[in-house]
């Protein structure tokens, strides 16, 4: 039998029953012609495209195993299709809207993926975009009157600035100075901004007469600066790295320089606009006497108690925040003699020190706020926050007492102040 | 064999859909001496095989073209039920006089060996093939001389594989006992 088979494989390569080379040939012309003279087909629709695809790759098998599944995979895509269509409508959506919890939840999708494919530095990106996203959420509840919902936003804004703050610290080990200085300055300009969003939130009058909403705000605009202080840092150890600082004239030197400087001068105004000088005062209804001394000649708050038991609080808020205030002052003087050396490093730790004094300055003033009004309990006596972008040269007094009236006057004269008479209202 | 099948579905499915040609004519070259040669062992000729052959690639040509009419999934399978219609087909025309029955009758053949260049043991064993039912013809044909596997002649034929294990053994017994009665 065996024989048999192999007599049989051989009968396939010689035997009439093999074509001719001619008749093949001969065939292939005749149906080419026959090709050419018929009708031309109208070309196939989408769904028979599909169907013919379905049955010529699919085993017909498949098709009948898989039919019931079908119609879960369509619910499936139609449900895709619906977040994706949820996913997009959700974007403009804010806390205490239906479609907030899908764009976090769309977020953190986007945040495993980067997770596991991203570098650190598109890491450092998205966090830096969703902490800004939070911040224009906060500001834009803020401005609707709704500030039960800021507290989530603020809270993931912390979240996402100090994982920005972390993967900017694993790119500080990129042997590429150039990319992390590019790195920094984004970080830096962006975290700026997230600040500066911050700020102007603390200006709405819904903030203004909510004293928990003013002290979180102000923790997450410590932390956004934090930030930007974190990325000069990193700006500014890459290239001490890689250069001697007596040299100091290379070009990413110089880079990292101008925003050091730049991050001064930012503090420095910061400082500016959280210096106050708390007037003292001596007792109910009498005329207080100036006797601290104003700190800032730029802008200046002054906030006066007339009543002996606020009074005690308040005089050891001012002395706070007026060595507070002179301790940055020097630091930031420090810091400006240190750049005009080109030692980086040591001009920097100075710009920290500055740095935290600042926002130590500005949460004392708020915790002096929360005690006035906690010991007037006047809440139709608005604490007014530190204006940050007073007009240069006024002088606002804030007088506040037991009987709920406000009196508030202005003056050009930071001096004056001190010998001022000021006639509580009754 | 998977990238060649692959190969295959997606010429079928460029006929289908566009009415490709160069695709068809693609397809025509793989199949032609197959086809051929199923056909030269049911009808004993050369010239009636290349009637019978061309004729078989013609009504491919129109099917597939055709989408009024059922997508064909396997072309191979497709291809040897088009060349088993033809033969029929073949048959039943009016020069042949002979009762045909394609699931059962013997069909004695006028054996046809002059041409040169086939061996006598070769002659011998097609001329012993003739003999055969239709199906031990197909099945010797398609397994031996083909070289198909099991699995592809079940695609061709549309039957089992246990079946077809079964009918080839038998078919190769018949065929023996018929070498041996000549021999």
């Amino acid at each position: 039998m065996k024989e048999l088979r192999e007599q049989l494989r051989r009968m396939k390569n010689a035997g009439p029953w093999n074509p001719e080379e001619a008749w093949v040939s001969r065939t292939r012309a005749i149906f080419a012609n026959a090709r050419k003279h018929s009708l031309p087909q109208p070309l196939a629709s989408w769904s028979e495209r599909v169907s013919a695809g379905l049955h010529i790759f699919v085993p017909h098998s498949w098709i009948t195993a898989i039919r019931p599944a079908m119609s879960v995979v369509l619910i499936g895509l139609l449900a895709v299709s619906g977040w994706i269509a949820s996913v997009s409508a959700s974007y403009d959506s804010v806390p205490g809207d239906v479609l907030y919890n899908v764009k976090i939840a769309a977020e953190k999708t986007q945040s495993m993926v980067v997770a596991v494919a991203g570098s650190n530095e598109t890491k450092t990106q998205m966090h830096l975009e969703f902490a800004a996203r939070r911040a224009k959420e906060v500001k834009q509840v803020v401005a609707k009157k709704e500030p039960q919902h800021a507290a989530v936003a603020i809270e993931s804004l912390k979240k996402s600035m100090v994982a920005a703050s972390d993967t900017m610290k694993d790119v500080t080990g990129n042997p590429s100075v150039e990319k992390t200085v590019a790195l920094a300055k984004d970080v830096n300009e962006k975290s700026g901004e997230i600040a500066y969003t911050l700020n102007q939130v603390l200006k709405d009058s819904t903030a203004k007469g909510d004293a928990a909403l003013t002290k979180e705000v102000v923790e997450a605009a410590k932390v956004a600066n934090d930030t930007g202080i974190a990325a000069v840092e990193a700006a500014v150890k890459s290239v001490v790295q890689t250069t001697t600082q007596a040299a100091g004239t290379g070009a990413q030197v110089q880079e990292v320089k101008e925003l050091v400087e730049e991050k001064i001068q930012t503090i420095a105004a910061e400082q500016k606009a959280a210096g106050a000088a708390v007037i003292q005062a001596t007792a109910v209804g009498s005329i207080p006497l100036v006797t601290s001394t104003i700190i800032s000649a730029v802008s200046t708050t002054i906030i006066m108690a007339t009543s002996t038991p606020e009074k005690q609080t308040i005089e050891q808020a001012v002395q706070k925040v007026s060595e507070s205030a002179a301790a940055a002052e020097g630091a930031i003087a420090e810091a400006k003699n240190l750049i005009g050396k080109n030692q980086l490093q040591e001009a920097l730790q100075k710009v920290k020190e500055a740095n935290q004094v600042t926002q130590e300055t500005r949460q004392a003033v708020v915790e002096v706020g929360e005690a006035v009004k906690d010991k007037l309990n006047a809440e139709s006596v608005p604490v007014l926050p530190l204006p940050l972008l007073a007009p240069t040269g006024t002088v606002n007094i804030i007088i506040v007492s037991s009987t709920p009236v406000i009196s508030i006057m202005t003056t050009t004269s930071p001096t004056v102040i001190k010998d001022a008479v000021v006639q509580p209202k009754r | 064999m998977v990238i060649d099948r692959l190969e295959e579905k997606k010429l079928l499915y460029r006929v289908q859909v566009e009415s490709d040609a160069d695709a068809f004519g693609e397809l025509y070259n793989r199949y032609n001496q197959k086809i051929y040669r199923f056909v030269y062992f049911k009808v004993g000729n050369r010239s009636d095989a290349e009637d019978v052959a061309s004729d078989v690639f013609l009504k491919a040509w129109n099917y597939l073209r055709d989408r009024d009419r059922a997508p064909v999934e396997h072309f191979r399978g497709f291809i040897y039920q088009v060349a088993r219609n033809t033969i029929i087909d073949w048959y039943r025309s009016a020069k042949r006089n002979v009762e045909f029955s394609i699931e059962s009758a013997e069909i004695m053949f006028p054996a046809a060996m002059t041409e040169s260049g086939v061996s006598s043991v070769g002659q011998e064993i097609f001329t012993a093939i003739q003999k055969l039912k239709h199906e031990y013809q197909e099945l010797i044909l398609l397994r031996y001389i083909e070289g198909m596997s099991i699995g592809e002649i079940a695609d061709v034929t549309g039957k089992g594989q246990v079946s077809i294990r079964v009918t080839l053994h038998r078919a190769m017994k018949k065929l023996r006992e018929l070498l041996d009665g000549n021999l």
